[in-house]
């Protein structure tokens, strides 16, 4: 259960697919959670300008700062979070996070080589998991600090919901292969090999081959480190700390990559807490004959039709949605399966709080 | 009411279709490989490979799991294929080396197969010249459905980025004729599907200045799910008033969809007048998508 996960893990992970407010839910898990535990962090990948606003923050001001923030005392009045407890908002920066890590790892000379590399500058749009394995370090480092007892962790919009809990491996995989040998100044031994770059050298043309060769030279440096991460990232999803939950709407493409997501995280047995079905559409709250006389006076009888149209039309929204929440809860039979309804409100707070309150006390 | 007006007019040869998850790119994308193959056209729809090797959602649409690396019939006039890095990689390497046997013998280097996968760029190299491979083919229509927003910038962008690192050579020319179908407004239109909400409209905007920087043309918006909307402006204005007189307020709150709706068409068309249509929302999975332009 949710609640269970809030009051005694460390970790929530949030995913889902793009598109269903996932950055909201974690957010609005934070704001829960900071009546259960008392120094609670949100780290967010993609956060929305009101969202960060919402927190007292303007999104500048969360990128410019490669540390989480913590939310001022009128914020959190303003959400509701006891005196006692603080809550932090961390936004990812990889760049930040990477350079701290060549810092940590390289001489200052490898690290300037490494970074005027073409390569390097286009790095965090090209290399395949780099956000998310920066996304990892600094959950890592967050956790190790020990600042923190509750971390709420929003996952990057990947291709796939699943790829997240893939990079471990697929980064394991790059760092063990002979790319980086290849490229290392000692290891040109075989044959093949060289005449295959020397093929790749010529097709490409000196440059790129060259600044290919300082940034994998360089890059084997971070080898070990990087290794060692994974190694223990791949552990850290199945440990009893952590709990994932899945963000899906009940959208029917969102749905099939729920389904894709839960298959997945049963062979990697990662279990899932709870799925989490946002943006469900709700019943109309009034009758079209509530109005009838005011709208046949200002509009004639053509207006109160045209409501009662659009009365309907809510009334099979809310319907169909209802039935596929009740298909999941049939299908997930196993997991718990909590709704967050639709919100047409506009204001930051407004919509955390309404989505922190449906998901901490509906039961 | 407008009159409807068939989307399959304005579509160009080759259309990328572009947007944020869960938008409903792919069923939109689908729905026009469709019309556009009943038009008589023949018509192919791309997809770009996903690796974990789950079903792929455009293929689904067509009731199969996946598609193949080859063009591959699907309905009468229609086609489908899946964008490979490696194939691409692979063909490009082919048509340059000219000997089958050197190709295979490079590609199936292990260290280079990792090389191709690991280094930047390299992948979109992949992606980049497959699908140059379909533009020079004989279709009358192509349809991309592009997985996420960062994909068409990212494709867009990147002719420029390696031609700066990689002035000539065979790689070069590739890319100056990948880029001459693209920047072409008479052949290539990039479709922003968005939804009637204000952070989705944003991010629509956002899209559709970063392709106008890149020189890629925008054929239109594409509102999607955009409610039923019965409502003369004047009749919205008493429903506004009834409102603000406080007791209409649980109404209001359904009408938000269509006030929503509105805002959206009109900051949609200020970013691209007369280039915005609207694609119905349905109850009913197998009625026909109905588009038209507002």
């Amino acid at each position: 259960m949710l609640i269970d996960s809030i009051k005694n893990k460390r970790c929530l992970i949030v995913c889902g697919g793009g598109g269903v407010g996932k950055t909201t839910i974690a957010a609005s898990l934070a704001i829960a959670a900071t009546h259960e535990r008392k120094r609670v962090l949100v780290v967010t990948i993609d956060p929305a300008k009101r969202l960060a606003e919402a927190f007292g923050y303007s999104l500048k001001d969360l990128e410019s700062s490669g540390e989480p923030l913590a939310l001022s005392p009128a914020v959190k009045t303003a959400l509701n979070i006891p005196a006692d407890a603080s809550l932090s908002v961390g936004l990812l920066n990889p760049k930040y996070v990477l350079d701290q890590i060549l810092e940590q790892v390289l001489t200052p000379e490898q690290a300037t080589g490494l970074k005027k590399t073409q390569l390097f500058t286009h790095l965090s749009e090209m290399i395949y998991g780099l956000q998310e394995y920066t996304a990892y370090e600094w959950v890592t480092r967050m956790i190790q600090k020990n600042e923190f007892d509750f971390i709420v962790l929003d996952t990057p919009p990947a291709f796939h919901a699943k790829d997240f809990f893939n990079v471990p491996e697929k980064i394991k995989n790059l760092m063990e292969s002979k790319v980086f040998q290849l490229f290392a100044p000692k290891k040109h031994t075989w044959f093949t090999t060289l005449m295959s770059f020397s093929w790749l050298e010529k097709l490409l043309g000196e440059k790129i081959f060259h600044e290919s060769r300082i940034f994998f030279e360089t890059f084997a440096a971070l080898r070990t480190r990087i290794l060692e991460r994974c190694e223990w990232l791949s552990r850290f999803f199945s440990q009893k700390e952590v709990s994932v939950l899945a963000v899906s709407t009940p959208e029917s493409s969102a749905l099939f990559e729920l389904e894709g997501l839960v298959s997945f995280l049963n062979q990697k047995n990662i279990p899932i807490e709870s799925i989490i079905l946002n943006q469900v559409e709700q019943k109309p709250e009034y009758q079209p004959s509530d109005y009838a006389s005011d709208l046949e006076s200002q509009g004639g009888l053509i207006l109160l039709e045209k409501v009662a149209q659009i009365h309907s039309e809510q009334v099979k929204r809310a319907e169909k949605a209802f039935q596929t929440v009740e298909r999941c809860r049939i299908k997930y039979d196993k997991i718990e399966i909590l709704s967050v309804p639709m919100t047409y409100a506009e204001e930051g707070f407004t919509i955390l709080s309404q989505a922190s309150a449906a998901l901490i006390t509906k039961r | 009411m407008a009159l409807e007006h068939s989307i399959v007019g304005d579509l160009k040869r080759i259309n990328l279709i572009s947007g944020k998850g869960g938008v409903g790119r792919t069923t939109l994308a689908a729905s026009f490989a469709r019309k556009c193959a009943l038009a008589g056209k023949k018509t192919l729809v791309i997809e770009l490979e996903d690796e974990s090797g789950w079903d792929s959602p455009l293929a689904r649409q067509f009731n199969l799991k996946h598609f193949q690396i080859e063009p591959e019939s699907i309905e009468t006039n229609l086609y489908g294929l899946c964008l490979s890095a490696h194939v691409g990689q692979e063909r490009f390497l082919n048509s340059f080396l000219k000997i089958h046997s050197l190709t295979h013998m490079v590609m199936g280097n292990q260290g280079v197969k990792w090389f191709l996968d690991g280094a930047p760029a390299f992948r979109e190299m992949g992606y980049f010249y497959h699908l140059l491979l379909q533009l020079r083919s004989d279709f009358e229509v192509i349809i991309v459905d592009l997985p996420a927003t960062g994909h068409l910038v990212g494709l867009a962008r990147l002719p420029n980025i390696l031609l700066k690192m990689i002035p000539f050579g065979p790689i070069a020319e590739r890319l100056k004729e990948g880029q001459k179908y693209f920047y072409d407004k008479t052949q290539t239109a990039a479709w922003i599907v968005t939804l009637p909400q204000t952070l989705p409209v944003s991010e629509a905007i956002e899209l559709k200045e970063a392709l106008t920087t890149e020189q890629i043309p925008v054929g239109g918006y594409i509102l999607n799910r955009a409610p039923f909307n019965p409502f003369t402006e004047e009749e919205e204005m008493i429903l506004e008033s009834m409102s603000q007189k406080s007791h209409a307020q649980k109404l209001m709150i359904d009408l938000e969809r269509i006030r929503r709706l509105r805002d959206a068409q009109k900051r949609l068309a200020v970013s691209y007048q007369d280039h915005v249509w609207l694609a119905a929302e349905s109850f009913n999975p197998a009625m026909e998508l109905k588009i038209k332009k507002c």
